[in-house]
This record gives C-alpha cells, sequence and structure tokens, in this order.
C-alpha cells in the first residue's frame, strides 16, 4: 500500500474523527431504532457512513472504507426509494455490527497492530438484506421509473468509488475508438535505474499513445523518483487506439517487469481544465495537510495540476492563507464533473466549494451542469458537514424530506427525545492532545508555587512594602483566574459517556426480552477528563446491574401493578466541589434479606447481623465475588462488575452509597471530586517530613489528653472522643520517621474520615491549609513499591516537597 | 526523523562517545557514560518517602520535577557517610527515567578510548560486579565503568528479597 505520505499527525485526526463519527453513528441508530427511521436521521447517517468512507479511504484502510461503502448503498437505498417493510431490528443489528467492525479496527490502528479485519462476511450480510429489502420492495417499472434510475446512479456512484480506491480490475468496455488507459508498473527488485527503464516504456508506446501523463512526474530528472517507484510502482495514464492486448504485449516486453496492471479507463472524455476552489471549515486545523490529501486524491484521476498557494505541503505559513483565499487547485482530467465533484466532496471538513471549467471547453461543462441541477457551478457541499453539526439547512431543499412523514415506518412523530438529537457535543472544537493540557497543568501548578515562594519570601518579612503587596495581590487574582481557566480546559460534559449507555440498554432489551426507558438527566455536568475515563466503565456496570437485576421483564412488571417498560434514569449533578451520578431504576430493589443470606453463607458478614445499618447491608453488593443471582448470564452474575466499580470510584477518590426499597426500585449514587489535579489540602509536618491530606476527609484537629486515649492489650492506641472510640494511626511510626514528638500531649491528632470509617492521624503539628497540586511520585519509586496510602506528592511553598495521603488506604491501615 | 536531524544527532552522539563523568566514592573512582548526564545539583533536602529500599533517599524538587535520588554508596553497601558540601547528586537519564544518584564528590569528564577499556569478564569471575561494565585506564588512573542501565534494573531482586 502506498502509504508512505500518510503522517502520524494524519493518523491522528483519523481516529479522532471516526471515533466520534462512529459514536455518533451509534447513537443514531439506538435512536431511530426507538423512534423509526425518519428520513432526517437516515440523512444523518449517510453523511457519517460517508465521512467515515471517505477518511478511510483516504487513509487506505480498505476494509473499513468498503464495509462502510456497502452501509451506506443500504441507506442510500431506505432513503431514494423508502420501502414500505424493512426489518428495522434486523437493519440496526447489522449497523451495530458494523460499528463494532470499525470499533476493532480503530482500536488496531490505536495500537500501531496491523489493520487485518476482515468484513466481508459482514458485507456480504449486508448486501444480502440489501437485496431482501429490494426484492420485498420491488415495484413494477412501469409505475415508478424512479428506483432504477436511481440504481443506475448508485451503480455509477460505485464505479467511482473503486477506482478511487485504485481497484484495478480490467474493465474491457470498449466503447469510443480511442481508449484511455491506466498502466502501473512494478520493476523487478534490485533492477537499478528504474526511472530510465520508465523512460523506455514511455519511449516505446509513443508510436501508438498520445496525451501521456506519468506519476511520478518528473521520473527523468529526479533521481529520488526511483524511490517512489520502487515503492509505488510507475504509472502512466494515456490514450490510444490500439486495443487492450496490444497494448499490453508492448508494455509487457519491457525488461526487469515484476508486475503489470493495465486498465482502461471509463469513457475516453475529451481533457477538460478545472479550476477547483476550497474552503475548509472554521477551526478544523491543518488546512495545508488537508489539502495535500485532496492533491494526492485527485493525482489519480488528473494532471497538470498546480496549486495556489504553490509551496503550501512545506510551508506552515500557507494556512491563514488558505483558510482565508481557500485552496485553489487547477488541474486536467477526462472525468465527469460530478465525479470530480464527487471526490472534492469527499474530503473532511470541507464547507464550500467551487468547482469551475475554464472556459476553453464549454462543452462539457453544460451536459454536465444539465445532468446534475443548475447550481453546480457554486455547489455547496451538502454530504460533508462537520461531523454533529445537528441538520444543515441544506437538507430542507433536498426533496425527499419535503414528502409528507406517512412514508415512515413506524410514523410516530419524534418527541421530546430529538433533543438529545441534535446532542451537545456539536459544538465547534478543537482537538488538543491531553498531554499538552497534562503540562499546561503542571506550569500552572509550578507558577502558583512560585507566586508563593516570591510573596511569602521570607525575606520580605518585617519590612513595610505596601506597593509590593498591591501588585502581588494583583499577580495572585491573575494566577488564580488562570488557574480556574486551565481547570475549566480539562472539563469535559458527561454527555458522551452517559450517551453511550443506550447502547447498552439496547443491546439489553433486546437480549433480555425486557423493555426498557433510559432517561438521562443533566448530561452536560463537566467532569475532569481523567475522571469520565474513570467512570465509563463503573457506569457500563451498573446500569446492566441494574436492568439485569433491578428491572423486571414485562409480564412480572404488568402483575406487580407497574408500567410494561422500566425506566432507568442516569442522572448527574454538581453539588460544591463534588459531582454525583445517580443511576436509578424503578425494578425490584434489592432484598435485605436474601443479601444477608448470601452474606452469611459465603461468609462476608464481619459484623453481627442485627448491627449492621441498611446502608451496611446494600453495601454488600460492592464486595468481590457477591452475586444474588444463582444463574451466570452473559451479563452478569459472577459478583465481579459491582466490584470494579468500587475499584474504580475509589481509584479516583469517589464513594459510593445505595439506597434501595424493595418492589419499588434502588438508587445508587456515585460521588466523585471534580478534579483530582489540584486538591485542598491540609499539611502537616512529621519530624522532617511533611504530609498532606485532602480537607475534606477532615472531620476536626486537636490536642487530646494523655487520659483519653486507650490502649488495648495489643497495644493499639485509641481515643474517646464524645463518647465514640477512634483508632489512632501515628505517621511517624507508620513510615519510620524519626521525630521527637512521640507523646500525644505534644502533637496534634487530626480525625479524619474516609466513607463511614473515622480514624485519628497522629502528627506534630499542622503547618496550614492551602490548594495544592497533585503530582504523581516518580515511576522509578511506583514501580519499585506501590507504598500504600501515598496518594502523590506536592510542592509546598517554599519548594520542599510534601506527601499527599489518602485517608482511603490509610483507613485500610488503621 | 529528517535526515538533517539524523545526521545531528550522529554528530552529537559522536562528541560524546568515549566521554565519561567520573566522581568519586569511598577510594575508588567511577566514571559514567556522559549522554546519561542531565547535570550536576549539589545536594538539595531531599524527601523521605517510606517503605523504599534504604539506598532511596527519596525525592527532590529539581525544578518543580520530582525525581528520585539514590545514594549509590548505600547502593553498593558501603557505609554511609554524612553528607558535605562535596557531596553531589548527578542527575541522570535513561530509558525515560529521571534519577539522581548521590556521589562523593563529581572529578572531571575524560575521554577514554575503548582500547583502553577491560570488560570485567577477562578478570575472571571473582572481580566480576554486576554493575561495573568495564574498567577503563587513564594514566595511571583506573576508573569503574558503571553500567547505568543495571544500577536502576537490579532492584527487582533485592525487591522481592526484601519482601520475602
Amino acid at each position: 500500500m502506498s502509504n508512505h505520505y500518510i503522517t502520524e499527525q494524519m493518523v491522528e485526526m483519523f481516529i479522532y474523527e471516526t471515533t466520534q463519527n462512529i459514536e455518533q453513528l451509534e447513537q443514531e441508530i439506538v435512536l431511530c431504532e426507538a423512534n423509526g427511521f425518519v428520513p432526517s436521521a437516515v440523512n444523518e447517517i449517510l453523511r457519517n457512513m460517508h465521512t467515515i468512507k471517505g477518511s478511510s479511504a483516504m487513509m487506505f484502510y480498505t476494509s473499513i472504507a468498503t464495509l462502510s461503502h456497502s452501509l451506506e448503498d443500504l441507506f442510500f437505498f431506505l432513503r431514494e426509494n423508502k420501502p414500505e417493510e424493512v426489518d428495522y431490528s434486523t437493519l440496526s443489528d447489522l449497523v451495530l455490527e458494523g460499528i463494532d467492525f470499525i470499533k476493532v479496527e480503530l482500536h488496531k490502528i490505536k495500537s500501531k497492530e496491523p489493520v487485518d479485519g476482515d468484513a466481508s462476511g459482514l458485507i456480504e450480510t449486508i448486501n444480502q438484506f440489501l437485496a431482501a429489502v429490494k426484492g420485498t420492495n420491488a415495484k413494477p417499472p412501469a409505475q415508478d421509473t424512479g428506483p432504477e434510475e436511481t440504481m443506475t446512479k448508485l451503480e455509477q456512484a460505485h464505479e467511482a468509488e473503486w477506482e478511487l480506491n485504485r481497484s484495478v480490475s480490467v474493465r474491457t468496455r470498449t466503447v469510443a475508438h480511442r481508449l484511455g488507459y491506466e498502466a502501473t508498473i512494478h520493476f523487478e527488485d534490485g533492477c537499478e535505474m528504474e526511472n530510465v527503464r520508465a523512460y523506455g516504456i514511455v519511449h516505446s508506446l509513443q508510436e501508438l499513445a498520445s496525451d501521456m501523463v506519468c506519476d511520478p512526474p518528473d521520473y527523468i530528472e529526479n533521481e529520488a523518483s526511483i524511490q517512489t517507484i520502487r515503492k509505488q510502482g510507475f504509472a502512466i495514464r494515456f490514450q490510444s487506439s490500439e486495443p487492450y492486448d496490444v497494448v499490453h504485449n508492448r508494455i509487457s516486453d519491457t525488461l526487469f517487469l515484476r508486475s503489470l496492471t493495465l486498465s482502461v479507463i471509463r469513457e475516453n472524455r475529451p481533457q477538460t481544465e478545472y479550476k477547483a476552489n476550497l474552503r475548509f471549515e472554521d477551526g478544523c486545523e491543518m488546512e495545508n495537510i488537508r489539502a495535500f490529501g485532496v492533491v494526492h486524491a485527485l493525482k489519480q484521476i488528473a494532471w497538470g495540476i498546480a496549486c495556489d498557494p504553490e509551496d503550501y505541503v512545506e510551508n506552515e505559513a500557507s494556512i491563514p492563507f488558505i483558510r482565508e483565499q481557500g485552496f485553489t487547485v487547477t488541474f486536467k482530467t477526462n472525468e465527469s464533473y460530478e465525479r470530480i465533484a464527487k471526490l472534492f466532496e469527499d474530503t473532511l471538513f470541507l464547507s464550500e466549494l467551487k468547482l469551475e471549467q475554464e472556459p476553453e471547453q464549454l462543452d462539457e461543462t453544460l451536459c454536465a451542469t444539465q445532468e446534475a441541477g443548475s447550481d453546480q457551478l457554486t455547489k455547496p457541499s451538502p454530504e460533508v458537514t462537520v461531523p454533529s453539526s445537528g441538520k444543515p439547512e441544506a437538507e430542507a431543499q433536498k426533496p425527499d424530506t419535503q414528502k409528507p412523514d406517512t412514508q415512515k415506518p413506524k410514523a410516530k412523530t419524534p418527541k421530546k427525545e430529538t433533543s438529545d438529537h441534535s446532542s451537545p457535543a456539536g459544538q465547534s472544537l478543537i482537538s488538543v492532545n491531553i498531554e499538552k493540557l497534562d503540562r499546561l497543568m503542571d506550569l500552572v501548578g509550578e507558577m502558583v508555587i512560585a507566586e508563593a515562594m516570591v510573596t511569602q519570601n521570607p525575606d520580605l518579612q518585617g519590612l513595610q512594602l505596601d506597593r509590593f503587596h498591591k501588585a502581588a495581590q494583583l499577580l495572585h487574582k491573575i494566577t488564580s483566574e488562570l488557574q480556574d481557566v486551565v481547570m475549566s480546559i480539562r472539563m469535559v460534559p458527561l454527555s458522551a459517556t452517559f450517551q453511550k449507555m443506550h447502547r447498552i440498554v439496547r443491546d439489553m432489551c433486546k437480549n433480555l426480552g425486557k423493555e426498557v426507558q433510559l432517561k438521562l438527566i443533566g448530561e452536560e455536568t463537566e467532569v475532569d477528563k481523567n475522571v469520565i475515563q474513570h467512570i465509563s466503565d463503573p457506569l457500563m456496570h451498573l446500569i446492566r446491574n441494574s436492568i439485569d437485576h433491578g428491572i423486571e421483564l414485562p409480564e412480572h412488571r404488568d402483575a406487580a401493578g407497574k408500567a410494561r417498560a422500566g425506566v432507568v434514569t442516569l442522572e448527574a449533578k454538581n453539588a460544591g466541589g463534588d459531582v454525583y451520578v445517580i443511576i436509578k431504576d424503578d425494578g425490584k430493589g434489592l432484598s435485605k434479606e436474601k443479601l444477608l443470606e448470601k452474606a452469611r453463607k459465603n461468609g462476608l458478614l464481619t459484623k453481627p447481623e442485627e448491627e449492621m445499618t441498611d446502608k451496611e447491608i446494600f453495601g454488600l453488593i460492592f464486595l468481590p465475588g457477591f452475586s444474588t443471582k444463582e444463574a451466570i448470564s452473559e451479563y452478569s452474575g459472577r459478583g465481579v462488575g459491582m466490584d470494579v466499580v468500587s475499584q474504580n470510584i475509589s481509584a479516583i477518590g469517589g464513594s459510593i452509597s445505595v439506597d434501595s426499597a424493595e418492589g419499588s426500585g434502588t438508587t445508587i449514587t456515585l460521588k466523585i471530586q471534580l478534579t483530582l489535579a489540584i486538591i485542598d489540602g491540609m499539611t502537616m509536618r512529621v519530624g522532617t517530613s511533611r504530609y498532606t491530606i485532602p480537607t475534606n476527609a477532615i472531620v476536626e484537629s486537636f490536642r487530646p489528653k494523655e487520659r483519653d486515649i486507650i490502649r488495648d492489650p495489643d497495644d493499639r492506641e485509641m481515643i474517646m472522643v464524645r463518647g465514640q472510640c477512634y483508632p489512632i494511626l501515628r505517621l511517624h511510626r507508620l513510615y519510620g520517621v524519626k521525630s521527637d514528638t512521640t507523646q500525644f500531649h505534644e502533637g496534634i491528632l487530626i480525625m479524619t474520615q474516609h466513607d463511614d470509617q473515622a480514624f485519628c492521624l497522629f502528627a506534630d503539628e499542622l503547618i496550614g491549609q492551602q490548594q495544592v497540586v497533585v503530582k504523581a511520585l516518580p515511576e522509578y519509586i511506583k514501580r519499585m513499591r506501590n507504598i500504600q496510602g501515598l496518594a502523590g506528592c506536592t510542592l509546598l511553598g517554599d519548594g520542599s516537597i510534601s506527601l499527599i495521603l489518602d485517608p482511603g488506604a490509610l483507613s485500610a491501615r488503621g | 526523523m529528517s535526515h538533517e536531524e539524523e545526521q545531528y544527532d550522529m554528530y552529537e552522539e559522536d562528541t560524546q562517545r568515549g566521554k565519561y563523568l567520573t566522581f568519586k566514592l569511598v577510594n575508588e573512582s567511577y566514571g559514567i557514560e556522559i549522554k546519561y548526564v542531565i547535570e550536576i545539583i549539589g545536594l538539595q533536602p531531599v524527601t523521605i518517602v517510606p517503605e523504599l529500599p534504604d539506598y532511596m533517599q527519596g525525592i527532590i524538587n529539581l525544578r518543580g520535577k520530582i525525581i528520585p535520588v539514590m545514594d549509590v554508596r548505600l547502593r553498593f553497601k558501603k557505609p554511609f557517610r554524612e553528607y558535605n558540601d562535596r557531596t553531589c547528586v548527578i542527575v541522570i537519564e535513561i530509558e525515560d527515567i529521571t534519577i539522581g544518584l548521590i556521589v562523593d564528590s563529581v572529578s572531571e569528564v575524560l575521554a577514554i578510548p575503548e582500547s583502553e577499556i577491560v570488560s570485567p569478564t577477562e578478570l575472571g569471575q571473582s572481580h566480576r560486579n554486576k554493575y561495573i561494565k568495564g574498567i577503563g585506564k587513564s594514566g595511571d588512573e583506573v576508573k569503574l565503568i558503571l553500567d547505568c542501565a543495571k544500577l536502576l534494573q537490579e532492584q527487582d531482586v533485592t525487591n522481592l528479597t526484601a519482601l520475602t
């Protein structure tokens, strides 16, 4: 494959764009299945498919391209013919299967594995399905010529596509007396001087061919072209009146020829000169590389390509020019106007295309424009819009949307769910590498520290510095504002994560024969990017659990006097520095007796049953290996899922609580900190070491009296506070720090709470409360040992390092 | 990587080849290949990280970057000596790990041609030390060339034994 021009950057961009498109497509399909395939949605799907196809073909991921191509065919047929009887459930299954395939392939691309998935089986199924749909919906030809017409159009479109993908099978359609040929020649390895040999071929063809175009064009003068020829082969396009085999024999006579692909180009049209002006959408970035992609695609069908700006590839400065003036390219080709227009429209992020023929040969233009309608000269590209930009107005002009909706398979009017439809993800966004953001975050953190180092510098103590303090205050204001902005950049709405759940609900309903509605509330709530990564899996498990264990079968619900369809509500809301994510179902709820019984059987009870609170009983479901289900199903029953949930949530310092009423449903609440990067911490001293603990974990701090201390026979120390007994954790003993303060009345106790467990930390003294930037411990140390109870480290105002304590892990040790 | 960059890299590698930063430890003189060395700093206050082997002194703040520091004396099971104003931290980077090595004092940068370096295997079994890559001669002095990668990797073994 000739992918030498594909840069890392392009791959990254491709992955990003395609992932977005795929996700959108998935949502679209799931929504459509519920609400019916309305024309606007079908158009949206087509657009998405088309974009995926275009970009994957450009990147030479043929399996993805062909798959999306066949899916596009399917939807094209649906849009054009509006068949009445379609098995929409099978259709959705097919598309989702396709989506899964592309996801797998994308993953391979990401992890740099060979993209070797084989979609042919799936494509076959899709084609069969399409054939079946066509079969059941065939109309007598006399009634309506529409379908046939569109079919031929569709076939033409195919052909164009295939050539674009360089599928160079030999076509022998001898229509005109002069034929266009395309030959790709590979020489044997190690034969050297490929360019000279290529010249030999061109020379020998001269007597029977005309209008020769070669790729690489500068093969004679340019030694570097040898490499290109070795890699990609030497391509010639020419016209000849000789039949196929004569030409083939002539070229085959060449010495050292390894392989030859010779094909006849469709019709032999006179060559026409075109001028195209392309504009890209605002904020799509790397316009020059996108332009390069266009030119590269164009090279396959055109020659004499001239670009303005000329040096767009090397010269970064050309980007603003392209943004302002558009990218202009002139070329000669013998392809039809539509073919070229289509090629341009396949470009991603194209916002405007002006395609004109140079005045000399107007006859071609006329017939081209007549075919395609009068508004073609400055044709807006309706198919190429930014992914997720909702519904562009261009659609309104299309005839099919104006038809009455009665033809829809399920004549449901789209309800309020359509508000989900133009999802909140549809803003104009730029993608930034997360590493850059992390770096920015680090820098801002360092600046905050540096600021403290300056303004609290010991050299300034005792000086009268009014103006200095004024300036310092201003600096402080700016830095904290900057900090807020940087934090907000890292914030991502939960909507994408929430939307993914639609698919899970759909698949599960199908498999389990349940009816479930998923309600999303507050999906625009924003959390830190890292948090999103950690809660995606837990959410999935929780939703699965709710449907599998919670929601009953429709019959049972009927019997219990509930609506047939269960409702699962996924809600997110902000409260102070925390985000609450609530998963609520109206299913059968948790039975305390069953939970206790199960726990008794597995020996998981740590407390006498009668002493356990409801919360503690419900909390049992998060223990590993705990499942109340007798049978293991595809979705749950192994008792792993909930363990994953609690692991993941505690990894980001969150907590879970469960509430349930038997018969009427379960509510699971996740409480998660808004951000992980900066915490409000209390710093304390132990010997020469400093430790910081998140302020929100601290209940109180006090200097204990020796007589409140209780020691049990194992010499474990505890303290009695207001009638409650708390274990004491001596930090200096825990971490083996040398400290002179070992008597309780000399130091200070910090009562710390994690979940429902409270304990007291013993430190020498408190230093103060401040916002700290959490930094990970050096990789080398993490590799060496996972130190229990340490969440990371941070820099204090004086430049010294403080270790951040993790109350959760400490409580386990306490 | 473009052509020029490649050439530049080769050039840079060339100027670094055969050069060693030498430092003193107990009575011996050691050498580290200069390509690993990022900088040399004076000793800074070290934050102790609990539960690490004794030779891992802790972490220091290197202009906002937090790096671990290792006492090479303790690493070689030599007696600990109080740090003084000659004590230095050599910051090295190897395979994306940045780490500081605490040594008695830093001497100089020396060029030792490859021909002057003897592989320790030639000295026989009893004299072999896993952290020493070779023994270099410079004038009438002998420098022990450290194998930095080993110095950092060997921890796994010690770690396991520490645990059991």
